[in-house]
């Protein structure tokens, strides 16, 4: 459906914005490019718009080449990052725009209007002006402008940056049905996780201009490519530990400068810099322990109330290390057992994934 | 997907894409590293910005060089065949004495009226910075004068100019000033185009002053007076320099108009009085008045030489004017 | 309290000659010409000084000829109307699709050229009037509305193109290119996106263009001296006729002549700065 190849965008000032993206998406899909602000996403999603002439590779729609054919011609919807409402016109003049070429008649025109004007809640709206609004009604408005239309695809742009939480995962919802009964292929663009974790069949992390990891909310989860997203996904994210490998024959051990982990047999080689990851939810507070486990000690020194759980911070001979608890530990020892199949190994000096 | 560092996050990019059971099906394309096309169409930026530049061209660079031409025959006005002159014009222009005299006219004119516009302007936007009542509609009477065309106002300062009956001839006597006669002493005639001059454009210079006053950062006062600066330590350090900038836009923006100065004289003295002769009176006197249309050709191009050394330095203020506060030209 | 006394006596010199203007308006000749002090207007008969009779005969005789002239003052108010209002309607069109040309799009050399058209301004009329005239001769222009009109489109085009890229540079792409991807072409997003918006901009550019086409007076007098005469030229040419000037009928028609530039001027008050400093300088 879309099909971004070796897609680069340098910038006449010099700046490298994006470098060589490739991704693709199916039919009905919703990609979510996700990344620190300044990584890229904007920019890529403008040249898949036509807003941005690439400086190298292609952009393709339904197999048909449009890397530098007109935005006009794109038959996109496109939401930006800061609403865009056309000023000089009301709500209901900026809803009916997009339908204004595209050869509807006034009753199917109307009847799409009322669509999304129902879904998003927006009916005492129509004929204020932009200016009028608050920002998380303009946000609204801005995304009811876009699924006015069944266009190929939607581009999202941090579409719900600027809303209140709350009213930010209904819009969410309100998105991602409209768009999975009409089945049409979206790129949505966040930098928030929680939001990508929600809406995304595949998320597509981005960093400096490069994809550094691509595959479901699941895979990029749990199977963190490298350091960087590791530490990027989560809240809190993973724990990271750096140590060095050692490879005793029949077993292996992780070893900081005060601790040694016994650990499950890796074809790694002995003596590497190795960085161990392991989410706070994936270890278990646990005693008595069995003697064989990987498992670290440590102190609590503080327990975090997050209303459903707490997020235990330890002290621990490998340096600070959190765990998620449903129980608040206030101060003592405790043993934290490291589960073998959750365990993360990182080069240390590539932070690329080991294991 | 353990693969970092760019090259090999790209190969790997592209290898899943392309390795995911032919689901998307590449056709293989010539479109890598295409060269930069703009997806716009190039012929439609032209059709925004042609017809304006066409007019400018063929309204200014086309008469520029036809005037050069022209200055070197002894072209009429009236029409009829016109001969190649060489560069006689050029000699008539640089040995008769009205040609330095207009000069010397419109040089006094030009430093005079802009420095007293500068100052004076400068001096009241002072005075205007503070809030007070009445503030805006000062502001707008003062305003007036500029807005008003310069043949009109100059016709109607014949009125209170006037010798007998003016109006400033009048307050004058009442004050037991004497009588000067504005209009027909040729030592004061120059002056009185100054007077008006001053009347028109003062406010000019006053309000873009003011802007200048206007957008330095309060901070700096606060920071001046904890240190005790005196009052005329503020102003040399702090005021001055920082509106500079602006009142010298100021300056060069009287300065060109300045140098322009032909309305008033029309209106006011006609275009042959020895006294006021500025150049372009001049121009106009050889042109329309003797119809020598090559000759003035070659004042034309004198003063053009002029003109653009002065508006370039113009120019040149205002780029570095616009880069320092951060706007793009 | 300096500060007040030199601005109070600034304010009062310079509001003078307007107020004078209006006074001279409703005398009688006899009255204007009297150099005894003559300003407080009054009722009763056989004022003397300094009252006078106020009447509004300046008025009602405006529109007869002076001195030998075919053509009343209102033939000339009818040119500067359709000379001033036709080549602000083309300046403001051509100077509004230019700015948007170079605020929009990649042009080489846009920089130079955006200082070309500034310093056209600068050149006197009168030392490029007589090419001008040489081509308007060959095409037949001269003493026409339409060679003035064409004359300030081209004279106020360097004002429009800067005064408008200010304004155009102010609206956010953004808006375009939601019309873009909405599926409009470019044209179609300029006229319906961007000069919407640009209105008070255009409005401002207008006034601006107006005034200045209305006060022309270099090329006006050189390139005509029949049919399209405008009110400056009118004026400026019975400079040499001071006595026997009436002069209550012409500072009527001064006043009914600048009565509209100063109504626009006070409807682009907040933007005065700007109008005269071609938008290089904002408040
Ligand atoms: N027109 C431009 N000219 C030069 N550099 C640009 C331009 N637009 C963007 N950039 C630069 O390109 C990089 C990527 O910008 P982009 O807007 O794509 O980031 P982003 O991922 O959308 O960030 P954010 O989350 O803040 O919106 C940034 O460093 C930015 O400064
Ligand atoms: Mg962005």
């Amino acid at each position: 459906m879309l099909e971004l190849v070796d897609l680069s965008k340098t910038f006449p000032d010099g700046t490298q914005a994006v470098r060589g993206v490739s991704l693709g998406a199916d039919p009905g899909e919703l990609l979510v490019l996700l990344g620190p602000s300044g990584c890229g996403k904007t920019t890529t999603l403008r040249m898949i718009a036509g807003l941005e002439s690439p400086t190298a590779g292609c952009v393709r729609l339904d197999g048909q080449e449009v890397t530098h054919s007109p935005a006009s011609e794109r038959d996109i919807g496109f939401v930006f990052q800061f609403y865009a409402l056309y000023p000089h016109m009301t709500v209901l003049a900026n809803l009916e725009f997009p339908l204004q070429n595209v050869g509807l008649d006034a009753e199917n025109r109307q009847a799409a209007i009322n669509d999304v004007v129902t879904r998003l809640g927006i009916a005492h709206l129509l004929d204020s002006f932009p200016s009028q609004l608050s920002g998380g009604d303009q946000q609204r408005i801005a995304l009811g402008r876009a699924m006015v239309r069944t266009p190929r695809l939607y581009l999202m742009d941090e579409p719900l940056g600027t809303i209140d939480t709350g009213l930010r995962s209904d819009l969410r919802e309100t998105f991602r049905t409209q768009q999975l009964d009409l089945e049409v292929t979206t790129v949505y663009v966040t930098h928030d996780q929680e939001e990508a974790m929600q809406l995304a069949d595949r998320i597509i992390i981005m960093r400096d201009g490069v994809i550094v990891q691509e595959g479901s909310p699941h895979e990029v989860y749990d199977e963190p490519a490298d350091l960087y997203v590791a530490d990027f996904l989560g809240s809190p994210g993973m724990n990271l530990v750096q140590g060095r490998w050692e490879d005793q024959g029949e077993r292996a051990f992780f070893a900081t400068k005060e601790s040694r982990i016994s650990m499950p047999q890796i074809e790694i080689e002995n003596d590497r810099d190795i960085t161990l990851g392991v989410r706070p939810e994936h270890v278990s507070v646990e005693t008595p322990l069995e003697e064989s486990a990987a498992h670290l000690t440590g102190r609590v020194k503080r327990s975090e109330y997050r209303g459903d759980h707490y997020i235990l911070h330890l002290d621990t001979p490998a340096g600070p290390f959190l765990v998620r608890s449903d129980r608040a530990h206030t101060s003592g020892q405790m043993n934290v057992r490291l589960p073998d199949e959750r365990l993360c190994l990182f080069d240390t000096k590539t932070g690329r994934r080991l294991a | 997907m353990t693969a970092y560092g760019e090259g090999a996050i790209i190969r790997a990019a592209r290898n899943d894409v392309l390795g995911r059971d032919g689901k998307y099906g590449w056709p293989q394309s010539d479109c890598w590293n295409s060269t930069l096309i703009p997806h716009e169409n190039d012929h439609l930026k032209y059709a925004f910005v042609g017809p304006a530049l066409l007019l400018l061209i063929a309204l200014n660079i086309f008469p520029l060089f036809y005037s050069l031409f022209l200055s070197f025959t002894n072209a009429e006005l009236s029409g009829g065949a016109a001969t190649f002159v060489g560069t006689a014009n050029y000699s008539t222009v640089f040995s008769t004495p009205r040609f330095a005299t207009a000069m010397r006219t419109t040089a006094t004119f030009v430093c005079l009226a802009v420095a007293i516009e500068v100052s004076l302007g400068y001096a009241l936007a002072l005075c205007f910075r503070a809030p007070f009542r009445g503030k805006s509609v000062m502001l707008a009477v003062l305003l007036v004068p500029m807005m008003l065309s310069p043949a009109v106002v100059g016709l109607y300062w014949n009125v209170i100019l006037n010798g007998n009956y003016g109006i400033l001839n009048q307050i004058l006597g009442a004050l037991g000033a004497g009588q000067p006669q504005w209009l027909t002493d040729p030592d004061l005639k120059l002056y009185s185009l100054l007077l008006i001059d001053v009347w028109m454009w003062t406010p000019f210079a006053m309000l873009i002053s003011l802007a200048g006053l206007n957008a330095i950062p309060g901070h700096l006062y606060e920071a001046a007076q904890i240190d005790r600066a005196s009052r005329w330590t503020v102003f040399r350090r702090i005021t001055l320099p920082l509106s500079f900038p602006l009142v010298a836009l100021a300056a060069l923006f009287r300065t060109t108009d300045a140098l322009k100065l032909f309305d008033q004289v029309m209106a006011v003295t006609g275009p042959n009085d020895e006294a006021t002769q500025t150049l372009s009176a001049l121009l106009y006197q050889v042109i329309f008045r003797n119809y020598k249309m090559g000759q003035g050709s070659a004042y034309a191009m004198v003063v053009l030489v002029i003109v653009i050394a002065l508006s370039t330095i113009f120019v040149r203020h205002i780029q570095t004017f616009q880069t320092r506060h951060g706007r793009a030209a | 309290m300096v500060k007040r006394f030199f601005l109070g006596s600034y304010f009062f010199i310079a509001a003078l000659p307007l107020v004078w203007l209006l006074l001279t308006s409703v005398k009688t000749r006899t009255d204007v010409i009297d150099p005894s002090f003559r300003v407080l207007p009054t009722q009763t008969v056989e004022a003397s000084p300094p009252s006078f009779n106020p009447t509004t005969a300046g008025y009602r005789d405006l529109n007869e000829p002076i001195s030998g002239s075919v053509h009343g003052f209102l033939h000339f108010l009818w040119n500067s109307i359709v000379i001033g209002l036709l080549s602000t309607i083309a300046s403001v069109a051509l100077g509004t699709s230019c700015a948007y040309g170079f605020s929009r799009f990649d042009i080489p050399g846009a920089r130079d050229w955006l200082f070309f058209t500034l310093s056209t301004r600068f050149l006197p009329p009168l030392a490029v009037v007589v090419p001008l005239l040489v081509m308007y001769r060959t095409f037949d222009l001269p003493n026409t509305h339409i060679g003035l009109i064409l004359l300030y489109t081209g004279f106020n085009l360097s004002l429009a193109v800067w005064l408008m890229k200010g304004f155009i540079d102010e609206i956010p792409k953004a808006y375009e290119e939601a019309a873009l991807v909405d599926g409009y072409s470019r044209w179609q997003a300029f006229t319906r996106i961007i000069l919407p918006q640009a209105r008070t901009g255009m409005a401002v550019t207008a006034v601006f263009c107006l005034i200045s086409a209305w006060n022309e007076f270099g090329f006006a007098m050189t390139l005509n001296n029949a049919r399209a005469i405008t009110v400056p030229v009118y004026f400026a040419g019975l400079q040499g006729d001071i006595q026997g000037i009436p002069w209550p009928r012409i500072t009527a028609g001064v006043l009914v002549f600048v009565a509209p530039i100063v109504v626009f001027t006070v409807l682009v008050r907040n933007h005065i700065l700007r109008g005269v400093t071609f938008g290089t300088v904002k408040q």
